[in-house]
């Protein structure tokens, strides 16, 4: 009877003794939805990056955001079911970013080397990330080709508040001043701009893209160009529109700063005022308006190399 | 964490100015139970509202399901569930799709049935008003695709009920002409197989070129349509595919052969007939602006069909002409003009007399497609 018990019990305990250090082991893994796009050879060594810095029990898994996932409403959906899927989605860039924050909300999301973000999102607990830019960075820049800037206008919009903060930090570290204009909706852009223009020698711009995308730039660039105040912003396709430079960090060190994070994140968590993260240091791609600076003359030093757009 | 992603769209179509003349004696009035010869119409529908629902119960199983109402004037004209399957596929590529599946047959139906998803605003017209797009049916596809140097194959399987017998009587398959009636072939298909065999097909398509933009195929399905399984439906069809920088080329020819079809006896003068058909269409970007573009599209398509015996009374014709621009405004907005030209004749036999039946339609038709 004993005997037969053990034999039944045995192999019972065993198999619930598997399961419980299983359940263990799942309980601290998690599942990790990594989401770019374009060609897939572009992203690959911030994957890379990040499966590297990962502890190994996490599962990644990487989709790809294509044409299809954007304009065909079946494969978009079926895409976001299974990006869905993980404990925490990490959109690479800014298109899979905006694709995620606009589609995917209540899902824990760690964003990778993006610039351009709603406030709203930005604001959220369950969002984190490392930027694709840094203000000390940018900031530098702006000294060297306006040795004369004084005051840096600041226009934002809710959920850029902390980050301004620290903008804010880094442009009295510079030793210039800041003003800055929260911005709420679109009715509000006109007032703040001429407010801040008048002001400012030069206006940073948050990568919302309620100031970013559509008439509310372009508003902004008709009133500033005229009074030449330039303006300089996080995100790079605004250089080619008019604005007038763009520091872009370097990627693998956003990538390896995100790993790090994500880490820390996964594990113990991250204190708020490190959920939205910037690299340090400097370095990055410079994107520089060249009708704009020849037509102001102005003019890097010698040995800083920029990339040169074209731009109205 | 799965979760159910909805997303969808709607297409609104006005036809400022629709003309239809229709030749024939009174009898073929009486057929089609019109009373004028010539039509001038304008009108107004939401021809599609989607919706479309896709959940993932892991990386691997994902179940997908497609609610649409159709023709909506002032009442809904049709709801249906074009697709509702549970989908498995791995990292090997294999693919399995149970449930109510979008058959893989030609090219048009799996890739450019969705009025989103196809650049002209109209689809070809055989396989949307005779047939019936899409082919969809409850069954089963395996499917395999094999990435290789210097071209990819894809190979899938399919078994589904398969059509059965129109409304009109059980040996009845096309029970109305389809371009003048509404009624498509798509009607057949039920809930339940209306026989005891299953309609079996395969599809084979290599993609090549570095991008892989260019595509040939073949399918083929057959099965019996009627209650006792005697009379087979078949459909073959092959397929090219090339994009080159802006511009598309698109065609499919297709074949059609049924057997014991009462309902078209008295326009081929046989229960067998056959049909075939063949489009081209093609486009070009003519502007790009970040997400935004225009582009130009023109296709023509032409279609024969008659009886298999000896007493066949003469052809069933379709040659179709249309041409366009679509605007594409981001992610969300499409907006569509085509003007469409379709020349139709059958003949048929009122009373032993033979006669034919000949219709001419010119369209000009816009369409708005919303996504969400």
């Amino acid at each position: 009877m004993i005997d037969s018990r053990a034999q039944f019990f045995t192999p019972t305990f065993r198999f619930a003794g598997l399961i419980v250090v299983w359940a263990c082991v799942a309980a601290d893994s998690a599942r990790l939805s990594i989401v770019v796009s374009g060609a897939p050879s572009a992203s690959a060594p911030t994957v890379e990056i990040l499966k590297r810095g990962l502890a190994s029990e996490h599962q990644l898994r990487v989709y790809t955001l294509g044409e299809s996932e954007r304009f065909n409403p079946v494969a978009k959906g079926r895409f976001l079911a299974q990006v869905s899927t993980g404990d925490w989605v990490i959109p690479i860039g800014d298109p899979a970013t905006q694709v995620i924050a606009d589609e995917l909300d209540n899902l824990p999301t760690f964003f990778v080397n993006a610039a351009t973000l709603r406030g709203d999102f930005l604001s959220q607990q369950r969002v984190a990330g490392v930027l694709a830019y840094s203000f000390e960075q940018n900031l530098r820049v702006a000294k060297l080709l306006l040795p004369e800037l004084k005051t840096i206008g600041l226009l934002y919009s809710p959920g850029y508040e902390k980050l301004m903060e620290k903008m804010k930090a880094a442009i009295r570290a510079n030793g210039a001043e800041s003003l800055d204009e929260l911005v709420t909706s679109r009715k509000d852009v006109g007032p703040a701009v001429r407010r801040l223009v008048s002001r400012s020698d030069l206006l940073w711009i948050a990568g919302d893209p309620l100031l970013t995308q559509g008439l509310a730039f372009e508003y902004l660039l008709q009133v500033s160009l005229p009074l030449k105040k330039p303006l300089f912003s996080p995100v790079p396709e605004l250089v080619a529109d008019g604005a007038l430079f763009c520091v872009q960090a370097d990627p693998q060190k956003v990538a390896q700063a995100a790993a790090i994070a994500l880490g820390k994140l996964l594990s113990d968590g991250l204190p708020e005022d490190q959920r939205i993260q910037q690299i340090s240091g400097l370095g990055g791609a410079l994107l520089l308006n060249r009708r704009l600076s020849d037509k102001w003359n102005l003019s890097l030093p010698a040995g800083l190399n920029a990339q040169e757009v074209g731009g109205p | 964490m799965a979760k159910v992603v909805f997303t969808g769209y709607s297409e609104l179509r006005f036809t400022p100015q629709g003309v239809l003349e229709i030749s024939g004696s009174d009898s073929a009035l009486a057929l089609l139970a019109r009373d004028r010869r010539h039509t001038t119409t304008r009108s107004f529908s939401i021809n599609n509202l989607g919706l479309f629902a896709a959940t993932s119960f892991n990386e691997r199983f994902d179940f997908l399901i497609d609610f649409t109402y159709r023709r909506i004037a002032t009442t809904v004209g049709e709801m249906r569930i074009q697709y509702a399957y549970l989908h498995y596929h791995n990292e090997a590529l294999w693919e399995v799709k149970a449930g109510k599946v979008t058959v893989p047959a030609g090219i048009y139906n799996e890739n450019y049935f969705y009025p989103f998803s196809r650049i002209p605003l109209s689809p070809p017209v055989f396989q949307s008003s005779v047939l019936g797009l899409p082919f969809a049916d409850l069954g089963l596809i395996v499917a395999k695709t094999w990435l290789a140097r210097p071209m990819d194959l894809q190979l899938s399987l399919v078994a589904v009920n398969g059509y059965g017998p129109a409304q009109a009587g059980t040996l009845v398959f096309r029970g109305g002409l389809g371009i003048i009636d509404g009624l498509s072939v798509a009607s057949n298909q039920g809930a339940t197989n209306s026989n005891e065999e299953f309609t079996y097909g395969a599809k084979g398509m290599v993609s090549f070129l570095p991008r892989r933009n260019a595509k040939l195929g073949l399918s083929a399905k057959r099965g019996p349509w009627d209650r006792e399984g005697q009379f087979d439906f078949t459909h073959v069809s092959a397929f090219g595919e090339v994009m080159i920088g802006d511009w598309q080329f698109l065609t499919e020819a297709l074949g059609v052969e049924v057997e014991g079809d009462e309902g078209m006896k008295r326009f081929f003068g046989d229960k067998g007939w056959q049909s075939k058909a063949v489009f081209f269409e093609t486009s070009t970007a003519v502007l790009k602006r970040e997400a935004r573009k225009i582009m130009a599209f023109a296709g023509a398509e032409i279609a024969r069909g008659e009886g298999l015996g000896p007493a066949s009374l003469g052809e069933e014709k379709i040659d179709r002409y249309k041409l366009g621009v679509v605007w594409y405004e981001g992610e969300h907005i499409q907006v569509k003009a085509e003007a469409s030209r379709l020349v139709y004749s059958i003949p048929f036999v009122p009373g032993g007399v033979h006669e034919s039946l000949d219709l001419n339609s010119t369209q000009l038709t816009t369409g708005l497609i919303l996504l969400f």
